[in-house]
């Protein structure tokens, strides 16, 4: 019902010119006719009112004719001249002879008995008694002076045009209402869409915030239980078989829930870029079942891997991520099927590349290319594809933000993007990413065996509010060899700079009540220049990660982390110190 | 010469307008055309106690004046769409079936006796010149050819004439008696 009536107001809406139209000249018709027929029967009022005069003239006059009194009938004309709209008057007797008349011009009507124009209309009534022809009466009844006629209708025809103009612009009043509310209708339509748009992006906030909390409570008391469970081991040896086995289980699941926890910071986007020697060769091989899964069956993929190939300097999840991002482009451009392409080669860039391209440092990469045989794009589009919320795909089924993502993660890691397309043809996106100037990858364990024994005569002082974290770090830098002092705060621990104590290490964490572990070693660094610290965080914060990586010179320990994780970033940590 | 024929027909013409009042007398052949038409003009103006069914009679009793400038006269005119009759009589009685009876006396028969043998009957008579004298009587006034009217006559005949005619009458002897 209340759709029809709408589709209705649509229809009145859209037509509402014609409408008007069509009313405004039915009015002006209706007036017009109106008008005409007002006149009409003004000239019939006015030819009837000739005829009834001549005839009260004729009856008046008929004695008087039939006998000749010449007196009597020149008495009759004279009083009927008295009448202003009778303007001639002819009595005839009964042989046609002219007896009395008055007025200029008069028709003598050749026979006939009416004669209309366009000052008036004459009448010829014979002057008869029983029959008996006892003369003829011509009369010229004037009609209404034009000018008095219009100025009759001009009041009718003024009413009119103040109706007609009156109606023309209310029509055209709701007209540019209707547009106004249309307009306001979009306006509100486009604001309820961005403000959706932006609570979605709330939401997603909150749930990083929410995701990025708990992970982070979860990796402290990962931390706790994972050290502990080392720590067992490392103590106890020897302890009855079974027991081990019983904690090896447990520290596997503890290892998979860190894995989990991982995986929310992801998400929360938390996780700070964490670069390292990374062969991108076997992570495209990792990737291969789920870039298979996403391209589909009409889409065979090929991967060709340079031997030889160097590793490349970068955060490992992130790559995946951009290559994933780049499949899926690659997948929406080839929705007939295709072939997807992915070449890992050395790339040695000069200075010529350097002048050609925008950013371009010269040095060694390792290039990264992802071809489709897809429909490609134009340049105009081409020089848009990396800016965020660009999409050439349809309202819901892309972000916008996949080749911002590509291109951010390269170009943070210190890498460039380049792009090339041709229409029909098919796109190709090659990432150029540092070469990683680690000789090797060395396992942590291998390190940890040769560092187990022996005191190092180093002060470690370990801060953090977690007392199972604090507790369980301490024990493990015992059994490393370590001096260990420890505080629960940032204020505890600048008490013992001051009170002089000569520390090596700073192994703090970063989010604690108070001042943060940042302030802290900043202050501690005031006090003892040489001294090295090491941050140990469930996620990362702006305060000691900026732009997603970690400010140079700034060592991390994300948590959980083994006995020989933590032992092997402080050795790392001394090595430095001391070259 | 239409000059000459001009000038006679605007002589008419003013004769017609004016009432010929230049001349004292009217000329002996005017007067007579004149009561010729007269004499039918009358019928119109009377109204008869039984409308006469057929022709209307126009009696000539005894001495004729008009002869036929009378019968010119009536050529084309009718009494209700019908021509009127001219009736040339020597004597006139009830049975005669004149609506309008022309008195003009002769050997015959006198106007007085004709007036009495038409006494009572409805036939509106009309005399001139006489000492008997019609409900209707010719006189000549300043040039003028008028008329009397005998209204007790009349009504004693049954007959009604109007209001128009009486207007026109030099004089009308009424009802209660005595002219006017």
């Amino acid at each position: 019902m209340k759709r029809v009536s709408n589709r209705m107001m649509q229809v009145i809406d859209h037509h509402r010119t014609a409408f008007v139209g069509l009313g405004l000249t039915v009015l002006v018709l209706a007036s017009v006719a109106a008008g005409l027929y007002s006149e009409n029967l003004h000239q019939r009022q006015v030819i009837q009112a000739a005829r009834v005069q001549a005839s009260i003239v004729a009856d008046s006059l008929s004695g008087a004719l039939a006998f000749g009194d010449q007196a009597t009938v020149s008495q009759i004309t004279t009083a009927i001249r008295a009448n202003p709209e009778i303007e001639a008057l002819i009595v005839l007797d009964d042989k046609g002879i002219p007896v009395a008349h008055y007025g200029e011009t008069i028709a003598l009507l050749n026979g006939r008995n009416e004669l209309r124009t366009s000052d008036g209309f004459t009448v010829r009534v014979p002057v008869a008694e029983k029959g008996v022809v006892l003369g003829t009466v011509i009369l010229k009844q004037r009609s209404e002076p034009l000018e008095l006629r219009l100025a009759r209708y001009a009041g009718a025809a003024l009413l009119l045009v103040a109706g007609l103009s009156m109606l023309t612009i209310m029509a055209f009043d709701t007209r540019a209402l209707a547009r106004g509310n249309r307009r306001l209708r979009e306006v509100m339509e486009e604001r309820e869409r961005a403000e959706a748009a932006l609570r979605q992006s709330q939401k997603m906030e909150a749930l990083g915030r929410l995701t990025g909390g708990i992970a982070h409570d979860f990796n402290n008391m990962l931390a706790v239980i994972i050290g502990n469970l080392d720590l067992f081991i490392r103590r106890y040896p020897d302890a009855d078989p079974k027991m081990l086995r019983f904690v090896s289980g447990s520290q596997e699941a503890a290892r998979r829930a860190a894995a989990l926890t991982q995986r929310l910071l992801a998400f929360s986007r938390r996780q700070p870029l964490d670069p390292k020697a990374t062969d991108i060769g076997r992570s495209i091989a990792d990737l291969s079942d789920i870039l298979r899964r996403t391209l589909g069956d009409a889409i065979s993929i090929e991967t060709l891997r340079a031997p030889g190939l160097w590793r490349a300097n970068v955060d490992t999840s992130q790559f995946e991520t951009a290559v994933i991002n780049l499949t899926v482009n690659a997948r929406d451009a080839m929705p007939e099927g295709g072939k997807l392409l992915i070449e890992c080669a050395n790339a040695r860039l000069d200075q010529s590349h350097a002048e050609a391209g925008d950013d371009v440092t010269p040095g060694d990469y390792v290039m990264v290319s992802v071809t489709d045989t897809g429909t490609g794009m134009s340049p105009e589009i081409l020089s848009q594809v990396f800016e965020p919320f660009f999409t050439t795909k349809p309202v819901g089924l892309g972000t916008g933000l996949g080749l911002s993502q590509v291109h951010g993660f390269v170009k943070q890691s210190g890498g460039h993007v380049s792009l090339s397309s041709e229409v029909g043809r098919g796109t190709t996106v090659s990432l150029y990413l540092p070469r990683s100037l680690e000789v090797s990858d060395v396992p942590v364990a291998d390190r940890i065996v040769r560092a187990e024994h022996g005191r190092r005569d180093k002060i470690v002082l370990v801060v953090d509010d977690e007392a199972g974290v604090r507790d369980f770090v301490c024990e493990a830098l015992t059994d490393l060899g370590y001096d260990v002092l420890s505080a629960e705060n940032a204020d505890q621990a600048l008490d013992i700079f001051e009170e002089g104590t000569r520390i090596d290490i700073l192994l703090t964490d970063v989010l604690m009540p108070g001042r943060s572990g940042r302030e802290l070693a900043d202050e501690a660094l005031a006090h003892q220049k040489d001294l090295h610290v090491l941050f140990m965080t469930g996620y990362a914060q702006d305060a000691i990660v900026h732009n997603g990586k970690l400010d140079a010179g700034t060592r991390l320990v994300k948590k959980p982390f083994t006995i020989e994780q933590i032992g092997a970033e402080l050795e790392r940590l001394e090595r430095t110190g001391d070259s | 010469m239409p000059k000459t024929l001009q000038n006679l027909f605007t002589a008419i013409i003013a004769l017609l307008l004016t009432g010929g009042a230049a001349a004292s007398q009217p000329t002996a052949d005017l007067e007579t055309a004149v009561k010729a038409t007269y004499l039918y003009k009358f019928a119109p103006f009377v109204t008869w106690p039984d409308p006469p069914g057929d022709n209307l009679t126009l009696c000539i009793v005894g001495a004729d004046p008009f002869g036929d400038v009378l019968d010119r006269a009536i050529a084309g005119q009718g009494y209700n769409g019908r021509p009127f009759r001219i009736l040339r009589l020597p004597v006139v009685s009830t049975d005669s079936g004149c609506a309008v009876a022309y008195l003009g006396g002769s050997g015959d028969q006198s106007v007085a006796s004709a007036l009495k043998a038409l006494k009572g009957a409805p036939v509106l008579t009309v005399s001139q010149n006489s000492q008997a004298q019609g409900m209707i009587d010719f006189v000549n006034q300043q040039g003028h050819v008028r008329f009397r009217v005998d209204l007790a006559a009349a009504s004693e005949s049954h007959l009604k004439i109007s209001s128009k005619l009486l207007a026109m009458a030099v004089s009308v002897r009424d009802v209660s008696g005595g002219p006017q």
